[in-house]
């Protein structure tokens, strides 16, 4: 993801990028040289005493991302940290108590919620009347992703946390607050589950169904039931809209998501314009204490709260 | 050739003939335009020489209604659903009657006769040549005109609703007689009276009687103001704190109160003060020698803090009413006469966005009369009604006061200061 960052990011202008930080020396020289970032560095600690940074991108591997942001949040360096923060809801209230005390701005890297495709397809469906319902299939290839031996048990563990965050985000960016949700799931090959469904209602009077059998194959997609439409997203970066009428209208995603990963210019133009502001990013932006409630609601669909 | 003509009409087909303008003015393609077709289509089509320009034409409109389609919009030209009655009520049979046979009572009587499940069976007017006028262009049967509004109350019985299309000095007296005769909705059109005092006293009378009492501030309903609602609910821009509104040359009863309703709307709050500006009336009102409804400019500041600036000065010209609305992270435009609006959260995409439907008085009467008959109405209820009526009456206090503010709420006494809005 760094790499996708950091395209995005030299395509901006009024940026200087000062600093990056790996343990592996290769890899933080190549892409020093090939980005043109001022300096590279073994210790992100060092880093942030060197370049005094005004925004960090944090872009690490799952397993130490929550120790990264810890340090970073207690610096009061505003961050955008790639999901997911935290394993636990638990870590991501710790997260949130130290971006409190310092007081410094934060995003969540959860660049579904800004497709052009989904707010396309949020927009369209609001103009016709309240969201009604909202479908999210997360389906994932464990077994296959499994087999590759890329990661370690706690990603595996985890995995729902890891990939279907962005999905069940999802569901709580079109649909809102949850106020009640019911939920069922097997465990055929994955001790945490690997079959998962769940019946939620929001705050606004929509209902909202999550789908996951991870041994279908993989695949993430989206429907949003509205008045006399309906917006189908599979996958997520491409779509249709369907009216009543019976008239079909193809979704496409605009420039930004075509030239760089998908929704990444537009999530980090959102993060730093906050920077520059000094305010938080309004919606879509989702910050620690906004991914809180997804991950307690993660928590719920596997079982652990 | 007229390529920005002064009419802003649909096609008759429903289409529209798509960003004729744009590449000509400079505009974004993703602008939706909509162009008055026949005179642009004939003039160009003889200018390049009959069957030839024709299919010539055919075929650009056909082009950039696909450009249309995926422009930065991405969803083309919205098809939104008719208004229709919900529910148990989609099964029923509703008769209706309507007071008032002007160019409004016409409108409604379209409206109305749009809906499946509603029957007008009532439309009364003292001016007996305009309610054959509209009788007769609404193909209504002889038995259900009349003259006098009480003989129509008392012969169309029964009735689930009425509908008072009259001026304003004349509403709560009619919904008395209604209400009387036991109906059960009563749909005034705005402003809800010219008398503060008795409009508070009708709502009483209503809210006793069990009966439903509306105002038809009709932008409430709109299929696109619901949306950008919806938007700032959520939080595309933050929290709203300004609406600035310029409609062009105005009337404050008859157009800008529709601004004061929809900036009560959207910001979810009353109003706290007003300041105004309003101009001798030099014209004799159009409704009638004894209206007087001034242009102007009005300032209201909301109990949240937020601001409203609604100008209706007589120097702006021909209508051309365009909204801006200022959240704290972003910004959404209205422009209702070319019909598109713009979203902006700060440093996202611009989304513009054509109108899901024209913001013609039938088409929005449908919707609110299905609303008023499926279910009891989810946004314009008699106390916003009375909200608008109340900022229109500070709004003429305060020039009185020689532009001193005027707060919120106002006194019964200080309401009966005598103005004549139609």
């Amino acid at each position: 993801m760094a790499r996708f960052h950091l395209q995005t990011l030299n395509a901006m202008l009024g940026l200087r990028l000062v600093g990056i930080c790996s343990p592996t020396s290769e890899k933080r020289n190549d892409l020093r040289d090939e980005f043109g970032i001022e300096n590279a560095f073994g210790n992100a600690a060092e880093m942030f005493q060197e370049t005094n940074p005004d925004a960090v991108f944090i872009a690490v591997s799952h397993a130490v991302t929550f120790q990264v942001s810890s340090l970073v949040l207690e610096l009061g360096l505003p961050c955008l940290i790639e999901k997911p923060a935290a394993y636990s809801s638990g870590q991501i209230a710790e997260l949130v108590k130290l971006a409190n005390k310092s007081g410094c701005l934060n995003m969540v890297g959860l660049n579904r919620r800004f497709y052009s495709t989904v707010n396309q397809a949020l927009l369209a469906v609001m103009q016709q009347g309240p969201i009604r319902g909202i479908l999210v299939e997360a389906h994932e290839a464990i077994l296959e992703y499994r087999s590759r031996r890329q990661f370690d048990e706690s990603l595996y563990g985890n995995w729902m946390i890891a990939n279907s965050v962005h999905a069940i985000d999802l569901l709580r960016m079109i649909g809102g607050e949850v106020v009640n949700i019911q939920t069922s799931k097997r465990e055929i090959n994955e001790s945490r589950g690997d079959h998962f469904t769940g019946a939620i209602e929001f705050a606004d009077g929509a209902l909202g169904t999550f789908v996951a059998h991870w041994n279908a194959g993989s695949g993430h997609g989206m429907k949003i039931y509205g008045e006399g439409i309906v917006a189908e997203l599979y996958p997520l970066e491409e779509g249709f809209l369907r009216y009543a009428s019976g008239r079909v209208i193809k979704l496409h995603p605009d420039w930004t998501d075509r030239k760089f990963k998908a929704g990444l210019y537009a999530q980090d133009t959102a993060f730093l314009q906050s920077v520059c502001d000094g305010t938080r990013s309004p919606f879509p932006a989702s910050d620690l204490k906004d991914n809180f409630k997804t991950m307690c609601l993660i928590e719920q669909i596997q079982g652990r709260n | 050739m007229a390529l920005w003509p002064r009419d802003w009409r649909m096609l008759p087909s429903g289409e529209t003939l798509g960003d004729v303008a744009p590449q000509f003015l400079g505009h974004s393609a993703n602008v939706l335009v909509r162009v008055e077709s026949v005179r642009t289509m004939s003039h160009t089509a003889n200018t390049f020489g009959g069957y030839a320009g024709r299919i010539f034409l055919q075929m650009r409109k056909e082009i950039r209604r696909r450009r249309l389609e995926v422009g930065e919009a991405g969803w083309g030209i919205p098809q939104p659903q008719p208004a229709r009655l919900r529910g148990i009520s989609a099964t029923k049979h509703y008769r209706v009657a309507v007071i008032g046979a002007g160019s409004q009572g016409m409108s409604q009587c379209q409206g109305l006769l749009a809906v499946k499940g509603i029957q007008v069976v009532g439309l009364s007017d003292i001016n007996v040549e305009r309610l054959n006028q509209v009788g007769d262009s609404m193909n209504l049967a002889s038995n259900t005109r009349f003259s006098d509004a009480n003989e129509m109350l008392r012969k169309a019985a029964p009735l689930d609703m009425v509908s008072i299309a009259t001026t304003a000095p004349h509403h709560v007296a009619l919904g008395r007689l209604a209400l009387t005769s036991g109906v059960k909705r009563i749909l005034l059109e705005k402003p809800i009276d010219v008398s503060l005092r008795e409009a508070r006293a009708f709502r009483e009378e209503c809210i006793r009687a069990n009966t439903l009492l509306a105002v038809n501030y009709s932008r409430r309903w709109t299929l696109d103001y619901r949306a950008i609602n919806r938007c700032i609910s959520r939080g595309f821009i933050g929290e709203p704190r300004s609406i600035f509104v310029t409609v062009g040359k105005g009337e404050l009863g008859m157009h800008a109160s529709h601004y004061f309703d929809l900036c009560h709307y959207l910001f979810n709050s009353n109003p706290a003060w007003v300041v105004s500006n309003l101009e001798p009336v030099r014209e004799r009102n159009p409704r009638g020698a004894t209206f007087e409804d001034p242009s102007g400019f009005c300032l209201f500041t909301f109990e949240n803090g937020a601001r409203a600036y609604i100008d209706f000065s007589s120097d702006l010209g021909p209508k051309d009413p365009f909204v801006a609305i200022k959240g704290t992270h972003g910004r959404i435009t209205v422009d209702e006469q070319r019909m598109f609006w713009t979203l902006q959260s700060r440093s996202q995409r611009l989304w513009s966005i054509p109108f899901a439907e024209p913001l013609k008085s039938s088409t929005l009467f449908s919707r609110v009369a299905a609303d008023l008959l499926s279910r009891p109405p989810v946004t314009a209820t008699e106390e916003s009604g009375l909200v608008a009526l109340e900022m229109v009456i500070g709004s003429h206090l305060a020039q009185r006061r020689s532009g001193h503010q005027v707060t919120f709420p106002i006194t019964n006494e200080d309401s009966e200061i005598g103005v004549t809005f139609p």
